[in-house]
């Protein structure tokens, strides 16, 4: 059930935050950055969906818009903001906001950006070392698939969990509209990932299951990114066993980031959210600490029933197949 | 252990790039570090206190600790704390224990700060939020009314690094960082299972935001775990710095996150990091000389022989602690022979 009650106070904070610029910052105040302008715009989008007749105006999300698009460069990518102009992470989750709009250019201009994750995954270990790691399997001191690439956080790094299911989530948003076997190739690479990187108990951290012969242990928020990319509806003992540490990790009151996510994810899955809408509505009576603007736009999509990737992405799990 | 050496050697480039090296590979020969980031001393001081217990004395302890750096210019200044806060701790091993935290914030307001600042830039999990509450910092920081400032998610610039023992010429690094009048590394006494101890100067790791290099920050990884902190050691020595080392338990084995708890009873102090983590090292039964990048740091950051160090308050002797280390670090302990 939406809660417009707390959508309304969200977004008059998210609004409180907004640049001059049109873009938003990471923390309470600062410099505009792709990331948080884009978490902002989907959580405006999101608010806009959910509104009735007679609910206070929303902020117009025109200036997110405006923000990112005077920024995205021809090839697809965003910078990091204007300071960092290295490119990575951010780009999906820009994608993912403007696609979210239900503007047909703008959903052009996300296409343009999956293409571009399309062509830049995460380093990948030399053929050397995954031939010697072939023949020499106990030898392998992080226990994970060097194969399998996933998505970086910054251009030409390793892939990690969250920034992989963000680009999932985005190539499946998109995927019709992409090159066929390049985005099962891509979507098959991301879903290896994530499921080779669990945490030996289930769910995920951010992103080795072990190190120097100990298990690792999982976070709430890599969990639900991870569940939410992968979908509802697969087979994988992973996904199971991700929701279940992500119900126990939830247990104890959070953070209210940790709380959004959990919500979304049992949306997702068709599950019980139990207390967690109630105990984010009080989460967020409380003052301290300072909120991210992630969070409140996070937190914005739980209480308007809206996945990250937007309405109508309703994830049904392995790529189709390619086409020709 | 064999075999993750085996790896190492094997992988080579790969492996230093997902963080799998020690602090070893890929230094130069030459004098990599710019002259500005010559900032060794003749000679330093370290303060060793004795502290049994996370309690309601340790701000006058650490007031007191400051007396013995007279020279320390605090009045009226922005002071940056910068803690260890990486996991959530149950057993209050793995991070600087909050208290130590509120002593040091009583400490310095004590001694006149303008305005004393939490900062820390958590390397593995993303929500800060989370972290804070489950490892009571932040009750402190509000009860104490302390500015807290995610260093991942603040504003920053690129500044070009001092030194070039990694291959990174420059990093992003925070503006409350830069703007900060006295930067305190506040880390927990723990051995570490890439670079042998994290102390004060691997500490700084820290101060790298996530938000550019991500969670974790793996740039640094891919440049040489030491390398990394010795240039941003060299980079930050432009700063008026001083450390505080929670010893009062510490972890040893398999640190900084899966280690145990090793009770030491100590808080160390100190302005020069390369003299304090020598400290440590010694209380921790390990020969500093044998870390590798403190050994290259003691060559234009810092001191590193107890010749050169002034001890303060308590001794070293009658106060070290049997910290275990992993194998592959086993050289590094007193009673061990030397690395060939």
């Amino acid at each position: 059930m939406r809660d417009s009650e707390l959508l309304t106070e969200l977004a008059h904070r998210l609004a409180n935050r907004q640049n001059a610029d049109g873009g938003w910052p990471a923390a309470a105040s600062g410099e505009s950055a792709t990331e948080p302008t884009a978490w902002a715009l989907r959580a405006l989008v999101a608010a806009r969906n959910a509104a009735s007749p007679g609910d206070s105006p929303i902020r117009s999300h025109e200036g997110a818009v405006g923000w990112l698009v005077e920024r995205q460069s021809p090839e697809g990518s965003w910078p990091i903001s204007d300071r960092v102009p290295e490119r990575g992470a951010s780009t999906s989750l820009a994608a993912l906001a403007l696609a979210a709009t239900g503007d047909a250019g703008l959903l052009d201009r996300s296409v343009t950006a999956a293409e571009w994750l399309l062509e830049h995954p995460g380093k990948q270990v030399s053929w050397r070392t995954r031939l010697w790691l072939r023949w020499n399997p106990d030898r392998n001191p992080l226990e994970m698939d060097l194969a399998v690439r996933g998505w970086p956080w910054l251009e030409g790094m390793w892939g990690w969990i969250e920034p992989t299911s963000t680009a999932l989530m985005l190539f499946r948003r998109l995927r019709d509209r992409l090159d066929g076997s390049s985005v099962t190739a891509a979507i098959a690479d991301g879903e290896a990932m994530l499921l080779d990187r669990t945490c030996p108990g289930g769910g995920w951290n951010h992103g080795l299951g072990r190190s120097h012969d100990e298990d690792l242990w999982p976070y709430p928020d890599t969990t639900a990114f991870a569940l939410l990319a992968l979908g509802p509806g697969r087979p994988e003992p992973a996904v199971r066993e991700g929701l279940a540490a992500l119900e126990e990790m939830l247990r104890a009151p959070v953070s209210r980031l940790a709380s959004a996510l959990g919500i979304l994810v049992a949306r997702a899955f068709a599950t019980d959210p139990g207390v967690l809408p109630a105990r984010l509505r009080g989460q967020w009576a409380e003052e301290y600490p300072q909120p991210t603007t992630r969070a409140i736009a996070v937190s914005m999509l739980a209480a308007a029933e809206e996945p990250i990737a937007g309405p109508r992405a309703v994830d049904s799990g392995t790529a189709k197949p390619a086409h020709g | 252990m064999a075999d993750r050496r085996d790896f190492l050697r094997v992988a080579g480039g790969a492996a230093l790039a997902l963080g799998v090296s020690g602090c070893r590979g890929g230094e130069s020969s030459t004098e990599p570090w710019q002259p500005a980031a010559r900032t060794k001393p003749d000679r330093s001081a370290t303060a060793v206190l004795a502290a049994g217990a996370y309690g309601d004395s340790l701000p006058d302890l650490l007031s007191r600790g400051l007396g013995e750096f007279p020279q320390l210019r605090i009045r009226d200044r922005r002071v940056l704390l910068k803690p260890n806060l990486v996991e959530v701790d149950a057993a209050g091993v793995v991070n600087t224990h909050p208290l130590v935290v509120h002593a040091a914030i009583e400490a310095f307001r004590r001694a006149g700060a303008s305005e004393v600042i939490v900062g820390e830039g958590p390397g593995h999990r993303r929500d800060t939020e989370f972290l804070l509450l489950e490892t009571e910092l932040g009750p402190v920081l509000r009860d104490t009314r302390t500015r807290f400032v995610d260093l991942n998610l603040d504003d920053v610039r690129r500044v070009p690094l001092l030194g070039s023992f990694g291959p990174l010429g420059s990093l992003y690094l925070p503006n409350t960082l830069l703007g900060a009048d006295l930067l305190v590394s506040m880390p927990k006494l723990k051995t570490h299972h890439w670079a042998g101890v994290t102390l004060s100067m691997k500490n700084m790791f820290g101060v790298v935001p996530g938000s550019v290099y991500g969670w974790p920050k793996n740039a640094l990884h891919m440049a040489g775990i030491g390398n990394s902190i010795l240039d941003i050691n060299a980079t930050l020595s432009r700063l008026d710095r001083f450390a505080i080392v929670d010893g009062i338990v510490g972890m040893d084995g398999n640190g900084p996150i899966q280690g145990e708890p090793r009770p030491a009873g100590v808080i160390v102090m100190g302005e020069d990091h390369v003299a304090v983590d020598a400290t440590c090292c010694r209380l921790m039964r390990i020969v500093p000389e044998r870390v590798d990048y403190l050994f290259r740091a003691s060559a234009f950051l810092g001191n590193l022989s107890e010749t050169r160090i002034d001890q303060r308050a308590e001794s070293i002797r009658g106060r070290e602690t049997d910290f275990r280390v992993i194998e592959d670090f086993r050289s590094l302990k007193v009673d061990a022979a030397p690395a060939g």
